[in-house]
């Protein structure tokens, strides 16, 4: 009987720490949630999706990836991906060589890129992309 | 309101196939069920969906009206058969409720709180991100947007391989189907979705654990406590559903050892359900594979005891039409190796991985660091402890199917472990960037594991075996 009784008291005790601690747990997670920034995605949908009318419905669309330094950071990666996303179906291809290049802001290498040889500028945007189509399909 | 009759279509279609069925027959708790119904009716029609988009079909308006056609006959047969079925009377009888205490009040009333902490935490972390994730808007959402936006061609998906065209399709698929019922890209369909998942998470470890027990809730509030879960179900990755389908199959192949056990209920009906789940969790992501191959291992430790193999066949039944459809997927439309696995296994190269302890020095270290701190705020070392109180559980003679559920997570973890162990990625990035989701996957298991208990003597019995 006493043996059942230790072992009923050990059990309330760890359920009511776990509740208390779920209790705590749970509201400093809200916590730390409030605090967080707002995600740049939704703002760079919305600055590739101006780009649609200038592009072709579907199919491959290049697009110049940041050099040096910039290359493979994730700001860099960020902007390259979320262009695919806003341009779906279009399939945003890393690399000059299609019609139709994407050029995101901060990307072009300043004094003239070399890899823009062969394209002409058709655009550019309040946010800094600009779209070029090559003058010999 | 589109999206939500498109939600609903499968799932009222689905509940009625099961009782006109009797699959549920072996499943105790009606809260297990409510979450069953309403994910495996997800779950079946983003295989109908992939099955319509491999006969030609685009997700538009004419897809909107054979999906809605095809669940409303699935819906009608159902009833049909339902209403010719035996009167409620001659089945049996309810169990009497147990008397609720003020310890199950309080365990309710916090749980309670807890859930509606975990409820804003993800409307916060949905207002901040509404695509989701990095993971969400680069994979999931970004097929989901091929999908429905591609018409005849959505295979464009598959192009860059950074988003993984390899993975399974449940997520994407789902999405599209209810953007379509919607007509148009709603974010708030993505995050319903998460977070359907993420609450029939809860319902069945709750239903599992007996809602009448104040343990269930408080397994529930251990549960939604690790805000890292909460975190991911705002997340829109397709971990969350995952985890569904994983700690589902495990309620329901418990469901039908008890149904066994018991000799009450029909356990054919868990069986093919639990192959069902089964077969999700590997058209969810590719760890589903393991999922399979573990649970097909406990089905048979299972079935063949009992010298009931057909039990086994059941459950292939339920897997197979997920099984074909991965096969079709993987060998036909996207037969690309996994991004982390892209080095062909060769003999050589699985024993420099496995044996050599140059990678186990990297790996072992970096698991320690990141699932030790797993959790979120306050719940740091949630996954060692509760991984503790389980095999504390699972040494006892009630311990017996967190044994079984301890060791499906154990196929798990080794599973994790042998692809960190095989990459030819970077694998502190690897690591770094997929622990938390991987854990994810595995928690509500883990938490099952920890607070089930097999016929546990009642306080009158434990009294007399004092007594004596």
């Amino acid at each position: 009987m006493l043996m059942f009784r230790v072992r009923s008291w050990g059990r309330s005790a760890i359920g009511c720490t776990l509740l208390v601690w779920s209790l705590l747990a749970a509201i400093s997670a809200v916590r730390v949630g409030l605090a967080r920034e707002p995600d740049p995605i939704a703002d760079l949908e919305a600055e590739f999706l101006a780009l649609v009318f200038d592009l072709p419905p579907s199919g491959l669309v290049g697009y110049l990836e940041a050099y040096g330094d910039d290359a493979g950071t994730d700001a860099a990666v960020r902007m390259y991906f979320a262009a695919q996303y806003a341009l779906a179906p279009r399939v945003v291809v890393g690399r000059v060589g299609p019609e139709f290049l994407i050029v995101a802001r901060g990307t072009e290498r300043s004094g003239g890129d070399p890899r823009l040889e062969g394209y002409h500028l058709i655009r550019i945007f309040p946010s800094g992309h600009r779209v070029y189509r090559r003058l010999v399909p | 309101m589109g999206a939500v009759a498109g939600l609903l279509l499968p799932v009222a279609a689905v509940g009625a196939a099961i009782v006109a069925l009797r699959l549920h027959s072996g499943i105790r708790s009606r809260a297990v069920l409510l979450a069953l119904v309403v994910c495996v009716g997800l779950g079946l029609s983003s295989l109908t969906t992939t099955w319509l988009l491999a006969l030609g079909m685009v997700i538009g308006r004419s897809f909107v009206v054979v999906d809605s056609m095809l669940w409303t006959f699935v819906g009608a047969i159902a009833w049909w058969h339902i209403r010719r079925l035996p009167s409620a009377s001659q089945r049996r009888a309810a169990e009497s409720p147990r008397p609720v205490t003020t310890t199950d009040w309080l365990a309710r009333g916090v749980f309670a709180v807890v859930a509606v902490m975990a409820v804003v935490s993800a409307i916060v972390a949905y207002t901040a991100a509404p695509h989701g994730e990095w993971d969400a808007w680069a994979v999931w959402n970004q097929k989901a947007r091929f999908l429905y936006r591609g018409d005849a061609g959505w295979s464009a998906l598959l192009a860059n391989d950074w988003s993984n065209p390899g993975h399974p399709l449940l997520v994407p698929t789902i999405v599209a189907r209810l953007w379509a019922y919607a007509g148009a890209e709603l974010t708030i369909v993505p995050v319903t979705v998460a977070m359907v998942f993420g609450a029939s998470i809860v319902t069945a470890v709750v239903g599992a654990l007996d809602a009448g027990r104040a343990r269930a809730w408080i397994a529930g509030s251990v549960l939604l406590a690790a805000g890292t879960f909460v975190q991911q179900v705002a997340s829109q990755q397709a971990d969350v559903p995952f985890a569904f389908f994983l700690v589902s199959t495990l309620v329901v192949l418990r469901e039908a050892t008890v149904a066994i056990g018991r000799t009450e209920g029909d356990p054919v009906g868990s069986f093919l359900l639990a192959g069902t789940l089964a077969g999700l969790a590997a058209w969810t992501k590719n760890e589903g594979l393991l999922v399979v191959a573990a649970t097909a291992a406990l089905v048979v430790w299972r079935a063949l005891p009992q010298a009931r193999p057909r039990l086994a066949g059941w459950w292939v039944v339920g897997a197979a039409p997920a099984l074909v459809t991965l096969a079709w997927f993987k060998l036909v439309v996207a037969p690309v190796a996994p991004a982390y696995l892209t080095e062909a296994p060769t003999i050589a190269l699985l024993l420099e991985r496995f044996l050599g302890p140059e990678r186990h020095a990297v790996v072992d270290p970096l698991l320690w660091q990141y699932a030790s701190a797993w959790g979120g705020p306050l719940a740091g070392g949630v996954v060692p402890l509760s991984l503790v109180a389980s095999a504390l559980v699972a040494v006892t003679r009630i311990g017996r199917s967190t044994r079984s559920i301890l060791a499906v997570i154990g196929v798990m973890f080794a599973g994790y472990y042998g692809i960190y162990l095989l990459t030819s990625m970077e694998i502190e990035w690897l690591v770094m960037t997929t622990v938390d989701r991987l854990l994810v996957q595995v928690w509500p298991a883990l938490v099952l594991a920890a607070f089930l208990t097999d016929d546990e003597p009642a306080p009158a019995d434990a009294t007399a075996a004092a007594a004596t």
